[in-house]
């Protein structure tokens, strides 16, 4: 007979308690749509702020002291790695709130009540994915986060763009989704648990494991359910549409959240207990890897619209990062991890700065829309251009130390010319990240651009501000943060 | 005690059954009408669920019946109702898709077949189950207990998803108003 367990012990709470503040928040923020006549219009966005930065707040005051242990019976794992991946996605979700509050003041269902919730609840599936130490839940907390995610997409209900969005995220979503579900079918089938510390046992205790057929077909489908949210090709086709037509707010917390807890799974699930068989995936992910870079950059050459270049450009990051995957080394993970934390900073920005470029109940995402906004608007031309300058990873900027770690990690593990190629991808890249900043400060039709900031709101200040700082900071010191995430990675002694 | 009697129950029973899910199927198949289709296939997955039971799992029996025949069926009811209307002309069925659709379908038997007869069906020693590990009470308990922090998650899921419907359905209206 099971005996139940009434009482957990605290600390199984404690792992999760950055997730009970945001959806505790989330069931707040919903509420208060019902009584509309009691509470100010801009509340539910105050107080989802107020959850996130609560939340932020858990996740520095529990912190990641002593040994890797878990909890709830191995579900939850409680280690550096959960304490990095939870603290990048709370950073996430507050800078994402402090646009929207913004984005808000154009188009007036962004600041509803369930706007938000759903933020917030999209934010709690990533920071369970990100501490999944069972396949069951890592599975849920994708849908979770997923299911979130397409309602977001399709906010502009007038936009048939938008619908379209959602519409072909849904879909593409749904199948990669229900491909990883099989692929956590085969690896359960090999080996006879879900726990991704019994999974890593099992496969270093039985390598003849190895030799089957049925571990590779796991890896494969595996890694096509991920590389849907991470849009690796060729599993990229969505991106651009869908960025495009969300709002450009849910945009840059898709681009941002989404990726970093994709990545975390990628790595809890892939690359440290598959360890052992790394050498039959580094032919197909090199080979991803390269073309992911080569497709997101060059397409990303011929695009007009801001976000559609940024969505390519997010496709390019995805390439980047798979370096670090493939190196594999502890070191390599500790790169991608950083390179995780820039991504955010300076993706958020950039698309706040869209964000910012709004006019009531329609937004400025033509590039051309950018001329000459560098005089009209010194503060803000300044950030988009650190914010560019890091994406294309140019020094000062933490997106160049990024690529630094990566690109390192990889050369030392013996990848020269998949190397190569990323050096000359990043140069690609600068073409089109400084065409934007050269539109900003070099355009002669700087005098015929009509755009006017509508509103300001302090929240957004600060979010850009707080990304442009971070940026800079980690550019010009990153050993701290690159060290933080050297003790945040995910291995299994 | 003569069990003969009761083989012969559960024999006939059995055939019930197969003949029930391939007739099923067939209505599923070739009526023009569409909604006998869904009703013919709403009956072949009834005949499956009653494979399940036969096999002694009376956990996924009615798992088959709830999502199946009760959710995914009723969806597509719904979906014929929104779509266009019964009534009018049918375009006359063409001869290349019949051959391909003969053609996938043998192709699929003929794998499943094969899978079916090269497996070893015998259970390898010590991994033999009894029906008992996974009956319904066992499945709950596992639930609430090993599994109970998914299982608030999963609710978590549909709260998500009833508020993302909602939203994606009929949130135009309150914006206008």
């Amino acid at each position: 007979m099971v005996t139940f367990k009434v009482i957990l012990p605290a600390n199984d709470y404690m792992a999760v308690l950055p997730q009970i503040v945001l959806v505790s928040t989330a069931l707040l923020v919903l509420m208060m749509g019902v009584f509309k006549k009691l509470v100010n219009a801009s509340a539910p966005g105050f107080t989802a702020l107020a959850g996130s930065l609560l939340a932020l707040g858990c996740v520095l005051f529990v912190g990641h002291h002593g040994a890797p242990s878990s909890t709830f019976g191995g579900m939850v794992l409680v280690d550096g790695f959960s304490f990095f991946l939870s603290l990048v996605i709370c950073i996430i979700i507050a800078l994402t709130i402090l646009v929207s509050l913004n984005y808000g003041n154009f188009f007036n269902c962004m600041r509803t009540g369930e706007y938000y919730s759903l933020l917030l609840m999209a934010g709690v599936g990533m920071i369970f994915m990100a501490t999944a130490g069972n396949l069951i839940l890592l599975f849920v907390a994708l849908e979770t986060m997923s299911i979130s995610i397409y309602a977001l997409t399709g906010f502009h209900k007038k936009q048939l763009k938008s619908s379209e969005a959602a519409l072909k995220y849904f879909l593409l979503g749904a199948f990669g989704s229900a491909f990883l579900l099989y692929g956590f079918a085969f690896i359960y089938g090999a080996t006879g648990s879900l726990d991704i510390i019994k999974i890593a046992g099992f496969i270093k205790t039985h390598p003849q494991m190895l030799n089957m057929k049925f571990l590779v077909a796991a890896f494969v489908l595996t890694i096509a359910g991920i590389g849907f949210k991470i849009s690796m090709v060729p599993f990229h086709m969505w991106t651009p549409d869908t960025y495009e037509g969300a709002p450009t707010s849910v945009t840059g917390f898709m681009a941002t959240g989404v990726k970093a807890a994709a990545f975390a799974a990628l790595i809890r699930v892939i690359l440290v207990p598959l360890a052992p068989m790394q050498h039959s995936w580094v032919t197909i992910m090199w080979i991803a890897a390269f073309l992911t870079m080569t497709v997101g950059n060059i397409i990303a050459l011929v695009q007009d619209n801001i976000k559609r270049m940024l969505a390519y450009s997010s496709i390019a990051h995805a390439g980047y990062i798979l370096l670090g995957f493939l190196a594999g080394t502890g070191l390599a993970q500790a790169g991608m991890l950083y390179y995780l934390m820039v991504y955010a900073f300076m993706n958020i920005g950039a698309f706040g700065v869209v964000a910012l470029l709004c006019k009531k109940g329609e937004e400025y995402t033509s590039i051309s829309d950018f001329a000459g906004l560098g005089f009209k608007y010194p503060l803000l031309g300044l950030v988009m251009s650190v914010f560019l300058f890091s994406l294309a990873g140019i020094p000062p900027t933490g997106g160049f130390m990024g690529k630094f770690y990566l690109f390192t990690q990889a050369l030392r593990s013996g990848y020269v010319w998949l190397v190569v190629a990323a050096g000359v991808n990043s140069v690609i890249s600068i073409y089109y990240y400084l065409r934007v900043v050269v539109v900003m400060y070099f355009s002669p039709q700087a005098s015929e651009n009509s755009i006017v900031l509508g509103s300001v709101s302090p929240g957004i200040v600060i979010a850009l501000a707080t990304a442009a700082t971070a940026v800079l900071v980690m550019g010009i010191f990153p050993s701290y943060f690159f060290s933080l995430a050297g003790n945040s990675i995910f291995s299994l002694m | 005690m003569d069990t003969s009697g009761l083989n012969f129950i559960l024999q006939a029973a059995f055939w019930v059954t197969v003949a029930l899910t391939i007739s099923g199927a067939a209505i599923a198949v070739f009526p023009r009408n569409i909604l006998y289709n869904v009703l013919g296939l709403a009956l072949a997955l009834i005949g499956v669920s009653g494979f399940y039971l036969y096999l002694g799992s009376l956990f996924v029996a009615l798992m088959q019946l709830l999502i199946y025949v009760g959710a995914i069926c009723i969806a597509i009811v719904f979906a014929i109702m929104l779509s266009r209307p019964l009534h009018v002309d049918i375009p006359p069925r063409s001869a290349g898709k019949v051959w391909l659709g003969i053609l996938a379908a043998t192709v699929f038997f003929i794998g499943a077949a094969g899978v079916a007869l090269k497996t070893n069906w015998q259970a390898a020693a010590g991994h033999v189950y009894k029906a008992s590990q996974w009956s319904v009470q066992n499945i709950g308990n596992a639930l609430l207990t090993r599994y109970e922090l998914v299982f608030e998650v999963i609710s978590l899921v549909l709260l998500v998803a009833i508020i993302g419907a909602v939203i994606t359905a009929g949130f135009s209206r309150r914006i206008s108003s």
